[in-house]
């Protein structure tokens, strides 16, 4: 755990420009300049972005001659390679197995054909090195070995023979190579994760090279296959030679366009090469823009893994818009960038496939690949591999970073330098943990022939079938399937190759749910008596059935039972679960959901405690706040209906975080009687805490602010109008009892609590003017001025600001379905931290609504989990110090608004707080984060979120279970006290993450009467110790607690808190005078005040005082 | 060098190992600061802890003569007098943490008095059997008891208060009426809100927006892009613009390069 530094850092001086630079004559360069970057970029600063993060990527000319002389003397010790005899090809009798094996998984071993190793006959450097447009991170320079023709023999275009020979050519190469000085690391692996075509890596030393990665690829001599015998259509893999069987007669000849394709690229690189070079020579920003889109790629993972787009086909897409002049030579990288993605946002390769070769037909093309971009030769398909799922992800998020160019705030940054995970893109996921069992799935869909062309690979034959099948039973209920591939790991050139099963990173799908629909319970087939009927039955099995609807229609339809909200949410998982199950033979416990997971923290399961108090809700607690709405919403009514009061009510609010559903936990209905821990006072109807018992369960009062008409009556002086306010309570309180006496009513000075159905209420009653009143004061000469006081603050904020904030939150809770829960779980997270008291919950309401109205570069998150990870990923990368967070409610700002508001606050940096929140309501100032969170504190949240969120996606990436709870548990390490608190007094102890599963629940049982007594309400004594101790000692130390029924209290003192300092009369408070005229506080007394100030709370008191700076 | 300032130690109760000193001061003020005499009867106490009350100061400082009044604040300074405004129910708000206490004595002598006390160098105990000083739980549950008023005395208090509030704001208004058109003694009439000619009032909004208003009038009144200079003058003024954002974008990525922004990876 990081310790919490307590250092400032200073943003560098504003930009200012003298008069008579601003003013002198324009050159024509630079009115070209200005002119070119209004006509060809955005604006300037993404030119200047552009330029920037080309430097930061671009391989620098030093580096490229260093490249260039190591691999004239790799070239050399390859060249240098000892030749061998002839042997047979399966005997592999030339290959020294005990150095290196061979690296490619025969099945079936029997192979015919010879083959003896001759020096390549050239190596030629190829890919993106070579065209000057790769990146320097993770630098991939490719070297094709070409084989001589001598290695071959008529025929080894069919099965797998001449792929087994690149292999063997390859593997005799590493062999030789792994002894040599230039070669720190020599490893395996397979070209595009596909296993027919292995490859070999090399590491140079770290010394001479570092992050650099040289790739032997190997293949034929040019012109020694006839590209033809390689189209789509044709069957180079006999089926007798796979199965083993005996050769028949009417042997069906099955087409193998995947094996086909893989050969023909090997034939193919170096033409492709040459094509790129023709189009790229010449045109800078062409380079440039490749240079950023393979960022592109890389950020959203897309070049990794079976079938990837990667930077490859994106060079090849641009320039076939090149060739169709939808690109030019004039035109900037940005707005190459911007025509590639608008093009790829509008193009659909599955049935409209695109060709570098004019005259192709490619309705073959279309016959046998999923998506399809035939290469300049006429006979290659480039995304031969491709899933349509990759593709669809790749149009997909190039509309959505179209959008985001566009954006008014997010911009450049969120497309090129933001990463974009899986887990935190997509709202729900599931994931294939053994990929072994796919080879049942194969037989059960009768693929065989899909086996044979992927060489026995099933992942990539059964792939097509396991999408469109989730696709088809998903229908509506999701926007968009994405996947992320698998890939196998690198190994050692003596170890095994892995086979197809032996995946390092799984098959993975993600949903980005429909929020409308995603939950549906039924789902309505076609008419019984149509023939589409059977169709549905056949697919959906026994879950079909008959159901007649409103209408009069009978039709089929599943029905998935559901209990509650958060069941609802799962419905998605058990439509995958069945149809796997159904239709691909895949036991549910072979597959991993993850998207509910982190819900469970929401949960406190229903069950009695001992004192009779009933605790706990449904499921996360949906329907709870429901409850308190619809029970809010009948209260609202009776007030209005109140027609005897003095003034008549203008307006009804809910301001408690409970009433826009942002509070961690809903209240739990106090329906008995029984608060066994608190007695009655006298003649009233009051529940009153006891010091000898216990304390009873935590009732929080839902606050409603009562705005009353203006009237010349309301006294114009703050105290008369406190007491005004008062009686009003008084009278709003008989009010209500006498027309409904069931209701229990208690006024008092501030407010008036009700309790209704269960739920306490606590209505404030306030006057519009009273804000004015108190800022008011008059100078001696008579003029009237307006000045804020704290008085008038806090009044603002309670009748005028919270209830906006609330309104606010509603609405955007209303657009999107999961904003509740991600607040909750944020809120939740940042409680179990200990950081409750040191952020306002309405500030972490604010930072989750940020990432829903400004979801760059992803798209507002759809479910709890994306939401928070998304919270983790933001506190993170929170830079507070630079920009503020702005909030836009209903897309209200503008561009120029946007621009006023970072205007005014870099002019104002020093008088905001560290960390600004800004929403388009209230454009100057960040009211929540007035006082804290400190600096301290957000560079301590960063921390935690840093080391939960890698916690939190290794639970979801990685195989093995991560125990969650570890996210929600703090570390009690950095604390230089701690206060451990009697846990009989803290009414919120349900509430504990901890205690969630280790209850007795109790299921069965009744509502009990309702209750006729006011319960203890809002009565939380931490949360009163907790501000005693703020008020007296905030000046030396800082005090964490989780407000979620946390039993610690951690102490952090302040730097310098205890260092001898001049005794003054003005500061001589809580100090113990020392020799001479210094003083300085007392630990011990200090310590002793805690005990003292928290009798009967406070457990014990632990030191950890060697951590002491004092 | 020793501030001049006299020590009384207390701890809270007898069990307690540690406490706190309490440095007591005569309070000397000039005359004219506060008119109602007194001042060398006021005792200075610094440091009170939080939970010594004024009840609890009372015990401690009656011995040594009768007290008058006790003010307690956050900060040492001018004597805030107690507020006419408060009441039972609607009490000033409480001075929490360690605070100042003034304590005036009917007598000088009982200073003197006082502060021989603390050159005692005893221990002095606050909270003491049968005088016990409640804190935590047993304050708390205390404190929640409190604030649930009975509704009854409540609302009479309210009454009371309000009946003689309004008689007050009658008393001013008639008064206004009074002096209403009728000279001072310099001969200026007073300009108020009633009458035939009611003068607008006297805000600081009003002030701004008039100005601003003449202003504009002004702005209004020039004629723009009308002479070839003008027009000269606003090509320039947008080049300049354009440099000045420029410049602004120039020194933003300079910022984010220094923060290592556009390291993709």
């Amino acid at each position: 755990m990081h310790d919490m530094a307590m250092t400032d850092v200073d943003g560098p001086p504003p930009a200012k420009l003298s008069r008579s630079e601003l003013y002198k004559p324009p050159t024509n360069e630079e009115l070209m300049d200005l002119r070119e970057t209004e006509m060809l970029f955005h604006s300037n600063l993404v030119k200047l972005e552009i330029k920037e993060t080309l430097k930061e990527i671009s391989l620098h000319d030093k580096k490229r001659a260093e490249i260039d002389v190591y691999l004239h003397s790799l070239h050399e010790t390859i060249m240098s390679s000892q030749e061998t005899e002839s042997a047979a090809l399966q005997s592999m009798a030339w290959l020294d197995s005990s150095s290196v094996s061979f690296p490619f998984v025969c099945n079936p071993t029997k192979v015919k054909g010879n083959m003896k190793f001759l020096k390549p006959s050239e190596i030629k450097l190829i890919g993106s090195y070579q065209l000057d447009s790769c990146l320097k991170h993770d630098l991939n320079v490719d070297l094709l070995l070409i084989m001589p023709k001598d290695c071959f023999q008529a025929k080894d275009h069919l099965n797998q023979r001449y792929l087994r020979k690149c292999a063997l050519y390859l593997a005799h190469v590493a062999s030789h190579l792994a002894n040599s000085s230039l070669v720190f690391d020599i490893q395996f692996s397979y070209f595009g994760e596909n296993p027919m075509k292995p490859i070999v890596l090399i590491t140079p030393p770290p010394g001479v090279l570092n992050n650099i990665t040289v790739r032997l690829h190997a293949c034929l001599e040019p012109g020694c296959l006839k590209l033809e015998r390689f189209s789509p259509d044709k069957s180079n893999v006999r089926q007798t030679w796979y199965t083993g069987a005996q050769p028949t007669a009417d042997e069906a000849m099955l087409p193998t366009p995947h094996y086909n394709s893989c050969i023909l690229m090997d034939m193919l690189m170096e033409s492709h090469l040459y094509f790129l070079y023709e189009t790229s020579s010449d045109f800078q920003s062409f380079k440039d823009a490749v240079k950023l889109l393979k960022v592109w790629l890389r950020q959203r993972d897309f070049d990794k893994g079976y079938g990837s787009f990667n930077g490859f086909i994106m060079s090849m897409l641009i320039s076939y818009l090149v060739s169709t002049n939808k690109i030019n030579k004039l035109m900037s990288s940005y707005q190459i960038i911007r025509n590639t993605f608008q093009y790829l946002g509008s193009s659909n390769w599955n049935t409209n496939g695109i060709s570098l070769n004019k005259n192709e037909n490619l309705s073959n093309f279309h016959n046998y690949f999923e998506v399809v971009f035939v290469d300049p030769s006429g006979t290659l398909n480039l995304c031969a591999d491709m899933p349509l799922l990759v593709y669809q992800q790749v149009c997909h998020e190039a509309r959505l970073s179209l959008d985001a160019l566009d954006d008014k705030q997010s911009g450049f940054s969120s497309v090129f330098l933001k990463q974009v995970s899986f887990v935190e893109k997509y709202d729900q996921i599931i994931k294939l943990t053994k990929t072994g069992i796919l080879r049942k799935t194969a037989e059960r869909l009768q693929v065989q022939d899909k086996v044979l062309d992927h060489g026995s690979n099933c992942i990539a034959a059964t792939l097509t079938h396991i999408t469109s099948m989730l696709r088809k039973g998903l229908g509506n209920r999701i926007q968009q399937l994405g996947i992320k591939m698998h890939s196998y790991k690198p190994w050692k050139i003596d170890e095994e190759p892995p086979k197809w099963k032996e995946v390092e990173t799984n098959l993975t799908f993600g949903f980005l749910l429909n929020q409308e629909s995603f939950s549906d319970v039924l789902e309505r087939g076609p008419s019984a008596d149509s023939p589409e009927a059977v169709v549905f039955r056949e697919f959906w099995g026994e879950k079909s059935e008959l159901r007649r609807f409103k209408d009069g229609a009978i039709c089929e339809a599943v029905v998935w039972k559901s209990n509650s909200v958060s069941e609802k949410r799962e419905i998605p998982f058990n439509i995958c679960k069945f149809l796997l199950k159904r239709h691909c033979d895949i036991n549910p416990s072979a597959v991993k959901f993850l998207a509910t997971q982190f819900e469970d923290f929401l949960k406190i399961p229903q069950r009695s405690i001992k004192n009779g108090t009933k605790i706990g809700f449904v499921g996360t607690g949906e329907e709870a706040f429901q409850d308190c709405s619809i029970v809010f919403n009948d209260l609202c009514s009776r007030l209005r209906n109140l027609t005897t009061l003095p003034l008549s009510i203008t307006n009804l609010q809910g301001v408690s975080p409970v009433l826009r559903h942002t509070e961690v936990y809903p209240p739990c209905k106090c329906t008995t009687d029984n608060q066994s821990h608190a007695i009655r006072i006298s003649q009233q109807q009051i529940n009153v805490p006891v010091p000898e018992k216990k304390c009873p369960a935590y009732v929080s009062p839902i606050e409603v602010i009562c705005h009353m008409e203006g009237s010349g009556k309301w006294p114009q002086e703050a105290a008369a109008l406190r007491r005004l306010k008062a009686a009003f309570h008084i009278a709003m309180s008989d009010e209500l009892k006498q027309n409904h006496p069931k209701l229990i009513c208690i006024p008092a000075q501030t407010h008036v609590d009700v309790l209704m159905d269960g739920h306490v209420f606590r209505i404030c009653v306030a006057y519009h003017r009273e804000v004015t009143i108190l800022q008011t004061h008059t100078t001696p000469d008579g003029m009237v001025k307006i000045r804020n006081t704290p008085q008038s603050l806090e009044i603002a904020k309670q009748t005028v600001h919270l209830p906006l904030l609330s309104s606010s939150i509603n609405g955007l809770r209303q657009n999107f379905q999961s904003y509740s829960g991600s607040c909750r779980l944020a809120k939740c997270w940042i409680n179990s931290q200990l950081l409750s008291t040191q952020i306002t919950s309405e500030a972490v309401e604010l930072l989750v609504a940020h990432l829903y109205t400004n979801p760059y570069p992803y798209t507002a998150p759809g479910s709890a989990q994306a939401g928070f990870l998304r919270f983790l990923r933001f506190c993170t990368s929170l830079d507070f110090a630079a920009n503020p967070v702005i909030v836009d409610f209903n897309n209200d700002l503008s561009k120029s608004d946007y621009e006023s508001i970072l205007q005014h606050f870099k002019q104002n940096r020093e008088a905001l707080p560290p960390l600004s929140i800004i929403t388009s309501k209230e454009r100057t100032q960040s009211l929540w984060t007035t006082e804290k969170p400190s600096k301290v504190i957000l560079r301590r949240l960063k921390d935690l979120a840093q080391i939960c969120l890698k916690s939190a996606e290794s639970f979801l990436s990685s195989e093995n279970t991560v125990d969650l709870t570890s996210i929600c548990t703090p570390s009690l390490g950095v604390y230089d006290v701690i206060i451990h608190l009697r846990s009989c007094w803290l009414p919120r102890r349900h509430e504990q993450i901890a205690q969630h599963n280790s209850v007795r629940r109790n299921h069965n049982y009744e509502d009990d009467e309702t209750m006729t007594l006011l319960p203890v309400v809002g009565f939380d004594p931490v949360q009163i110790y907790l501000s005693d101790l703020e008020n007296c000692f905030g000046d030396l130390a800082l005090f964490f607690h989780d407000d979620n029924g946390g039993s610690v209290i951690g102490v952090l003192w302040r730097p310098n808190a205890f260092q001898p300092k001049q005794f003054k009369l003005s500061t001589a408070s809580c100090v113990e005078m020392l020799d001479g005229d210094k003083c300085a506080p007392s630990v011990h007394s200090v310590l002793e005040d805690f005990k003292i100030m928290g009798r009967g709370l406070v457990e014990n008191i632990e030191l950890h005082s060697d951590k002491w700076k004092i | 060098m020793k501030p001049n300032v006299s020590v009384l130690k207390v701890k809270f109760d007898q069990k307690c190992t540690e406490g706190h000193s309490l440095y007591v001061k005569q309070h000397n003020v000039r005359k004219s600061q506060n008119a109602d005499a007194e001042m060398d009867s006021t005792l200075m106490v610094l440091n009170v802890p939080p939970y010594c009350d004024e009840k609890c100061l009372r015990r401690l400082f009656g011995e040594c003569g009768k007290i008058s009044s006790i003010n307690v604040q956050k900060k040492p300074g001018t004597i805030e007098p107690k507020s006419s405004e408060a009441t039972k129910f609607f009490p000033e708000p409480q001075v929490t943490g360690f605070h100042v206490a003034y304590i005036t004595y009917e007598e000088k002598a009982s200073v003197a008095k006082a502060l021989k006390k603390c050159e005692a160098n005893t221990v002095h105990v606050l909270s003491t059997e049968g005088k016990e000083i409640q804190t935590g739980i047993k304050k708390w549950c205390l404190e929640y008891v409190r604030s649930w008023p009975d509704s009854k005395k409540l609302q009479d208090e309210v009454d009371k208060f309000m009946s003689s509030y309004d008689a007050k704001v009658e008393e001013e208004e008639q008064k206004e009426l009074e002096t209403e058109g009728v000279p001072d003694d310099d001969g200026w009439v007073k300009v108020t809100r009633r009458g035939r000619n009611p003068g607008f009032s006297r805000t600081e909004s009003k002030e701004i927006k008039i100005k601003a208003k003449e202003k504009r009038k002004r702005k209004e009144r020039e004629l723009l892009n009308v002479y070839t200079y003008q027009i000269r003058e606003s090509k320039r003024e947008k080049i300049a613009e354009l440099r000045r954002k420029f410049e602004e974008d120039k020194q933003k990525i300079k910022s984010m390069r220094n923060a290592r922004k556009f390291r993709p990876f």
